[in-house]
């Protein structure tokens, strides 16, 4: 299987005054599934465009295996796409979508004129054998009974498969996908999700995948690669990203329910949190911070833990998932800040009541501290001396 | 009224609800009275033998059809109708195609160009016809003059027996082309550049490829819709010989819908031109009810 490293080195793009991407760098090993993930207007979608060549970069170089293809057409680079309504040929058979990328690159543009093949022994050869092609994709994609039929009378699943099939007939060097699950719904979401990936490793075919949906990155993608305002914030595995991000957006956008964030203040070497306080590593300057703390990072009981650090709130909302819940309360201490924990189900269980106190312990190892300015501040935050587990509950 | 059980068929409900077919008969009265009145009356008046200004008429039955079988001068009028539309219908379609692509490629001035493709449609063509007339004279115009410099001889387009009848065609796509062009744009608007995209990947991006196997086939519903409406406009001919030739010279660009004129205003030949227009009604409608079964089932996805 063909399997190529792509190299996308300071690409930038404008659009009159508008920036859309701003010297994009990104290395991309042979073979990996890798998902740019992003709000919309982040620029990821003009990305892949610019790899399939649909448009011209203002900077910047893309090279696919080793070939510098900045200035190639996107038919000669080597590539295909499912787009994110599969944009199939509507007068075309399924057999002929899946077949068209082979009957272009195959046949000449002589032999592929209609009343041509009649003449031609040799073209009637080639049809034949891209027809055996077609066959044993669709069989792959399990839509060979699908082969005589229109665009239109197909379900959103099966025309994922038949935009699927006409990607991979010609075995491209990069795969490239742009949103393709948004018009599914939701069940055939979850099952796509699955077998794409499954399908991605089987060929071993280097793929982009563009994604606003934090869930399809993390369970597919080897590499995420999350984006926001035309700029890279994190590339990594979805566990890096997800336990360790370098940026407030990054550990915004993963998550759900997304990530508490507070105000802090790092001073005399501690870091001050809504009237608690934590020891940081030594030497870290006085800062104004923010502090991300995941709902499954709160512990929360009935009882003061003695002598952790935890602070008193008040219970707005309980919501029962089945298999665990969501606790939405506030601090009473300092702003009346809002926070949400989440506990295993049968924590709520009992008898809890809205407007019950309880108490919120924060795990201080996973604290995530950022700079103003949103970026990552590398400072260690110390556990509490003794941890009280035993008076509260965990909270997975 | 218990109408939110089963759906009950639309001639039942009528005859259940008498008071649904009173209110509905001011709008079949008005269609009846505008439409069909009208032409029962015509079809009515070429079974007699009346004249304008006659106090009365006798019944001849089919006596007027069988003159029109008769009339070198009628059938050559419908002969020039068919002749003028296979030249104007074809090339209207073609041509507004190719312009319509080309208008489609550019960025800039693209709304300009519309304009001046379409302003043939919006301009008074019995206004028009003056420029033509003097572009197309035979002494005096600009066109000949050209003909004279390159050293070829002049025609008199519109007075030469042999060239009239497709001057007048010539004519004709020019007036009908910007219409033909507006409603390929539409059909070119209407591609999503998704199709293009994949089609690029895939090999087809540009020239004959892109052509033969993305545009033309997805555009052919406004192809046929176009060949229909341009086959109707061309086949109803009338304003451009009227300013320009009337029929002449000698019969050489009488066309049936001239002639009809002539019979009925010219000779007062009123059932004589009822007989010609029942006919022309006919021809036309055969082309409408092929556009409503044939062409709209054709759409193949």
């Amino acid at each position: 299987m063909k399997a190529s490293r792509v190299r996308i080195q300071g690409i930038s793009k404008r659009f009159g005054d508008l920036e859309v991407l701003r010297r994009i760098d990104l290395d991309i090993e042979p073979g990996k599934l890798v998902c740019l993930l992003g709000p919309s207007g982040c620029g990821k979608s003009t990305l892949l465009r610019i790899l399939a060549g649909f448009e011209p970069p203002t900077e910047g170089t893309v090279s696919i295996g080793g070939r510098d293809v900045t200035t190639f057409p996107s038919k000669k680079r080597d590539i295909a796409m499912v787009f994110q309504n599969f944009a199939l040929y509507p007068h075309m058979s399924v057999e002929s979508n899946i077949a068209a990328p082979l009957v272009m690159s195959r046949l000449s543009f002589l032999r592929r004129q209609p009343l041509f093949r009649f003449f031609s022994p040799s073209a009637q050869k080639i049809r034949r054998e891209i027809r055996e092609r077609v066959v044993e994709t669709a069989s792959l994609l399990q839509i060979d009974k699908l082969l005589k039929r229109k665009p239109a009378q197909l379900s959103g699943g099966q025309k994922q498969r038949v935009a699927i099939g006409r990607a991979i007939i010609r075995e491209p060097l990069l795969f490239l996908m742009d949103e393709p699950l948004s018009s599914l719904d939701a069940g055939l979401r979850t099952q796509m999700r699955g077998e794409i990936a499954a399908l991605q490793k089987r060929l071993g075919i280097t793929t982009i995948f563009v994604t606003h949906d934090q869930t399809e990155a993390m369970t597919m993608a080897d590499q995420v690669v999350v984006m926001s305002g035309g700029v890279i914030l994190q590339s990594g595995s979805p566990r890096e990203i997800f336990e360790d991000p370098a940026h407030l957006s990054v550990a915004k956008f993963l998550g759900s329910p997304s990530i508490n964030v507070l105000d802090g203040e790092i001073s005399d070497g501690l870091l001050r949190v809504e009237g608690l306080s934590f020891r940081v590593s030594s030497g870290a300057a006085d800062l104004l911070v923010k502090v991300g703390i995941r709902p499954e990072e709160l512990l929360i009981g009935r009882t003061q833990p003695p002598d952790a650090p935890s602070w008193r709130g008040k219970i707005q909302r309980v919501e029962n998932l089945g298999h665990e819940a969501l606790v939405y309360l506030t601090i009473e201490e300092a702003s009346a800040a809002r926070l949400v924990a989440r506990v295993a189900s049968d924590f709520v269980a009992d008898p809890i009541q809205p407007s019950d106190t309880i108490f919120v312990m924060p795990r201080a190892s996973k604290l995530k501290v950022f700079k103003e300015d949103g970026r990552r501040h590398d400072i260690a935050v110390k556990q509490p001396p003794r941890s009280q587990q035993s008076v509260l509950q965990a909270a997975r | 009224m218990t109408m939110l059980s089963s759906p009950r068929r639309p001639r039942d409900i009528a005859l259940r609800e008498p008071r649904g077919l009173m209110l509905a008969l001011p709008a079949v009265f008005l269609l009846v009275g505008i439409f069909v009145v009208p032409i029962v009356i015509v079809i009515g008046v070429s079974l007699t033998d009346y004249n304008f200004g006659d106090s009365g008429a006798g019944f001849v039955g089919l006596r007027n059809y069988r003159e029109f079988l008769g009339d070198p001068t009628a059938l050559q009028a419908l002969w020039h109708s068919i002749y003028y539309t296979l030249i104007v219908a074809p090339l209207t379609l073609c041509l507004g195609l190719f312009i319509a692509c080309l208008i489609q490629a550019r960025e800039r001035f693209r709304h300009f160009y519309e304009i001046i493709f379409f302003l043939p449609v919006t301009s008074t063509f019995v206004a028009m016809a003056l420029v033509w007339q003097f572009l197309l004279h035979g002494r005096i115009g600009p066109i000949n003059e050209w003909l004279v410099r390159l050293g070829l001889e002049r025609i008199d387009f519109l007075t030469d027996p042999e060239y009239a009848l497709i001057t007048l065609s010539a004519i004709g796509v020019w007036q009908l082309v910007g219409q033909s062009t507006i409603l390929f744009l539409a059909g070119l608007a209407a591609i999503p550049q998704d199709i293009y995209d994949a089609g690029a990947l895939d090999g087809m991006d540009q020239g004959w490829d892109r052509f033969s196997t993305l545009t033309f086939p997805l555009i052919t519903p406004t192809a046929l819709f176009v060949l229909i409406t341009t086959t109707i406009t061309a086949f109803q001919v009338f304003d451009s010989v009227a300013a320009l030739t009337k029929g002449g010279p000698g019969i050489s660009t009488q066309t049936l819908l001239y002639k009809i004129y002539l019979e009925a205003y010219q000779y007062s030949n009123t059932s004589y031109a009822a007989t010609l227009s029942v006919l022309f009604l006919a021809i036309i409608f055969t082309f409408t009810l092929f556009q409503l079964f044939v062409a709209n089932r054709n759409v193949h996805y």
